[in-house]
């Protein structure tokens, strides 16, 4: 009876130690200080205008927008604690009260105001911040009802505009007057997680914590410092020996001899950075002006082999929007069997002969001077090559590949379409030609244009419904995908290397590693 | 001597100058613009939007206007501000420069510490074990490129040691001996090369010298192979090592791209080529004048140096 008993309560205790570890094992710790390895310099640290990615991921802890999406991608609230929409053109929003900003100044509509005004048209700010033509919805009217409610008024439904706060990108909340009190690319004066200490281009963002995050319960740890290493090898070495806490990598090759380290964790996931082959129609369009020809191109591609020689076979099929976002992608399995995605040569060699092309014809494919697009290019070169076309490639460094894609003066292009605001935000090339960051294709003259289609983009951007709206997105991209107007390649995974002291880090579908604002080490 | 030194510099000013004019040419013939490279390929801005910021940026005025402004910001002294973010590029030169300087110093100073020595010993001892030990060394570092070095040592490091060099540059003023540690891994790899060419152009030209008459005069009237070495061989031989080491010399001043990137250090080369990438003008214009004088100057005292290694050298100042 004794020993029973003794059983019991041996028993008892050791399932409480288990339970309990695991409890505490979720329990997220407050304190430490995070290295974050990040591929490149932000450059500048402004709130708006066009900046790259870089500005962005050195900025994002420092701000916060009207709203946020949580890790499960959907919009949640953030320096709004709700809305409405009285009609369907007009928002409103009501704003948090209690938020300080990090100069202890308090939050309020009129920050609001001054940051919509200027996300809108930055151009008097400085020199080198104008307005993200292309990804903003259209505003007609903003105001403030009183200190803490906002309404906005768009020239017609949108249903966009939730993502554009969301997203973040160009959609950040700063203090009034902050050009003019603050060093705007050195300086941040935001209500996010984390207060810039000191930013020294080409080497270092160091944030430490808000002690007044409005989320009273975050950020857990006490510093981060994102620390600019461009190289993928040192980076790699730095997270396996300590020096940093993770880093994005973009080899899959480079990290398998990871896979068995016992410091190491390898966190994968998608993301919304579709590959894609971007075409510019010239002089009389031919031959892309026929859709049989950029039918066969797409044929021509056998996507498993890029995805198995570029991402190590973690890169999946994509339409212009993922298959992993929301409600809007087409599932891997409807890609899988639409007959355009589908290596087949044979037919492309058909379709290129009925296009008037038997022997197949030149073309010139443009890259940015990047180890990965580079490969892709010659992947893709190579299968091209099997069908009779003829492609060279045409390395570019990075301002010389924005001229060519301001002027037209490329053919073909290989790119990476990041996230954007929402899901017709990359679906835009083919919607209202003044939302189009590409202009020589759609409308140009002898190129390719579609009306229905365009009914259907701003029929996807006025729709609330979200099943509605989801029907709508996947149409299009089943039109997009069956015409060829662009020839969509895989959309590899993210992968991120961390050190397995490092908790709540997610694959984050914006790319900007958000997860770095609530994450926690043991 | 001193009126050759005194024509030397003034003659450094129409260099200078004119090499300046180079630079800010040259920059401008490369396709695309400060904006292109912000906007790449995802974004764009409508054509009105680009006439007003290129305005803004004064990247519309006339040529000559964009000199001049570049040159009042030379002569006062601010370096004028980034394109890119509005930095002022004084704070940032002034910020690269110590890291650029004390990586290619101690780099210098290890190549040389190591590279003539070695030429030395294995000239006195060709065919030696040693002497194909050096050589072997010599060969290694002229053929491996120090970017691969530089990535096969932080991986052997990191993966045996579970340690790389700090990746948060710290000035020397702060932490002396922290600094040491951090820069002493990318200075070794940055020396590789330049120990390697002191070496084989000290151990060609030392058998070189050890060959002629005078050497073995000295040899014959009983001085040891010491004393001839340091006394006679070395200064002769010295001429060629220096105008190779020299010139090398400058190129480690100048800034090393690869080493600063691999390991992390925010130095010139690093800001020169951030600068090239994002059409820049300003960055680059004034990383490349510092590059320019770097050469200008570390010739001009090679010039002068000659003359004290060897005194029949007579300069004519015509």
């Amino acid at each position: 009876m004794k020993n029973k008993k003794l059983l019991f309560i041996i028993v008892a205790m050791s399932l409480l130690v288990i339970f309990s570890s695991k409890i505490l094992a979720k329990t997220p710790k407050y304190g430490g200080e995070v290295t974050w390895g990040v591929e490149g310099d932000p450059s500048s640290l402004a709130p708006f205008g066009i900046l790259m990615n870089y500005a962005q991921i050195g900025k994002q802890l420092g701000y916060d927008s009207l709203v946020e999406y949580d890790r499960d991608f959907n919009v949640q609230p953030a320096l709004a604690t709700h809305w409405e929409n009285p009609d369907d053109r007009t928002w409103i929003f009501h704003l948090r009260k209690g938020v300080k900003f990090h100069d202890g100044s308090n939050f309020s509509a009129e920050d609001v105001i001054y940051s919509l005004t200027h996300m809108r048209d930055p151009t008097d700010l400085d020199a080198t911040a104008a307005s993200v033509d292309g990804f903003m919805p259209s505003i007609e009217s903003f105001e403030a009802i009183d200190d803490y409610t906002i309404k906005i008024v768009t020239p017609a439904p949108d249903a966009t505009l939730l993502g554009w706060f969301a997203w973040s990108r160009w959609g950040i909340i700063t203090s009034k007057d902050f050009y003019k009190k603050f060093t705007p690319s050195k300086e941040v004066n935001g209500t996010g997680p984390f207060k810039l200490v000191k930013y020294i281009p080409n080497d270092r963002v160091v944030y430490e914590k808000n002690k007044n995050f409005w989320k009273s319960d975050q950020p857990y740890v006490d510093r981060i410092t994102l620390k600019i290493i461009p190289d993928e090898a040192t980076r790699i070495a730095a997270v396996r020996s300590g020096a940093i806490h993770g880093s994005r990598v973009s080899s899959a090759d480079l990290i398998r001899p990871l896979e068995n380290d016992p410091n190491i964790q390898i966190i994968t996931g998608v993301t919304g950075q579709t590959r894609v082959f971007q075409i510019s129609v010239k002089g009389d369009g031919k031959p892309w002006n026929d859709r049989r020809v950029r039918q066969a191109m797409s044929m021509a591609i056998d996507r498993k082999d890029l995805s198995n020689k570029i991402y190590g076979g973690k890169g999946t099929l994509t339409g212009p929007v993922p298959d992993a976002w929301g409600v809007y992608g087409i599932s891997q399995n409807e890609l899988r069997q639409n007959i355009y995605l589908q290596h087949n040569p044979d037919m492309a060699r058909k379709l290129l002969a009925s296009a008037g092309y038997p022997n197949g014809f030149e073309i010139s494919i443009m890259v940015p001077t990047n180890q990965q697009y580079e490969a892709i290019g010659q992947v893709v070169q190579a299968h091209l090559a099997k069908v009779g076309i003829k492609a060279k490639i045409d390395k570019r460094e990075n301002a010389q590949f924005g001229a060519a894609y301001r002027d037209g003066s490329y053919e073909l292009f290989v790119n990476a379409q990041g996230f954007r605001l929402d899901p017709t935000g990359k679906l835009n090339h083919w919607g209202a030609p003044s939302k189009a960051p590409q202009k020589y294709w759609y409308d140009y003259p002898k190129g390719w244009n579609d009306e229905a289609l365009k009914v259907m983009f701003d029929k996807a951007v006025s729709t609330f419904d979200l099943l509605e709206r989801s029907n709508i997105i996947k149409e299009i991209q089943r039109r997009v995908i069956e015409e060829a107007t662009f020839v969509y390649l895989v959309n590899p995974e993210r992968l991120d290397i961390l050190n397995k002291k490092v908790n709540n880090w997610y694959t984050d579908f914006i790319d900007f590693n958000q997860p770095l604002r609530t994450i926690w080490l043991d | 001597m001193k009126e050759y030194i005194l024509k030397r510099l003034l003659l450094t000013i129409p260099t200078i100058f004119s090499l300046t004019v180079i630079v800010f040419l040259l920059i401008r013939l490369l396709p695309g613009d400060v904006i292109d490279a912000m906007s790449g390929g995802e974004l764009s801005i409508d054509e009105g939007r680009r006439k007003m910021m290129l305005d803004r940026l004064g990247l519309n005025d006339p040529i000559i206007v964009q000199y001049g402004n570049w040159m009042k910001d030379i002569f006062s002294g601010d370096l004028g501000v980034s394109l890119r973010n509005a930095q002022p590029l004084r704070e940032v030169f002034l910020n690269a420069l110590p890291v650029t300087l004390e990586l290619g110093i101690i780099a210098a100073f290890i190549a040389c510490i190591i590279g003539i020595p070695m030429g030395i010993i294995s000239a006195i001892k060709p065919n030696t074990l040693i002497d194909v030990f050096a050589r072997l060394l010599g060969l290694i570092g002229l053929s491996f490129p120090n970017f691969w070095l530089a990535t096969l040592l932080l991986l052997f490091a990191s993966l045996y040691f579970r340690w790389i060099p700090g990746l948060t540059y710290i000035p020397i003023w702060e932490d002396p001996i922290g600094n040491l540690k951090q820069m002493l891994l990318p200075s070794v790899v940055l020396s590789f090369q330049l120990m390697a060419i002191a070496m084989r152009m000290t151990r060609a030209t030392m058998m070189e010298e050890l060959k002629q008459d005078y050497i073995r005069t000295a040899r014959a009237k009983g001085l040891n192979i010491k004393t001839v070495v340091n006394r006679h061989a070395m200064k002769n031989a010295m001429i060629p090592i220096l105008t190779i080491a020299s010139v090398q010399f400058g190129y480690l001043l100048s800034g090393s791209v690869i080493i600063e990137q691999i390991f992390g250090l925010p130095g010139i080369g690093w800001f020169f080529l951030q600068g090239l990438l994002d059409r820049d003008y300003p960055v680059v214009q004034i990383m490349a004048l510092f590059m320019v004088c770097v050469f200008v100057f570390v010739n001009l005292f090679t010039d002068i140096a000659y003359a004290y290694l060897d005194p029949r050298i007579k300069y004519s100042v015509n």
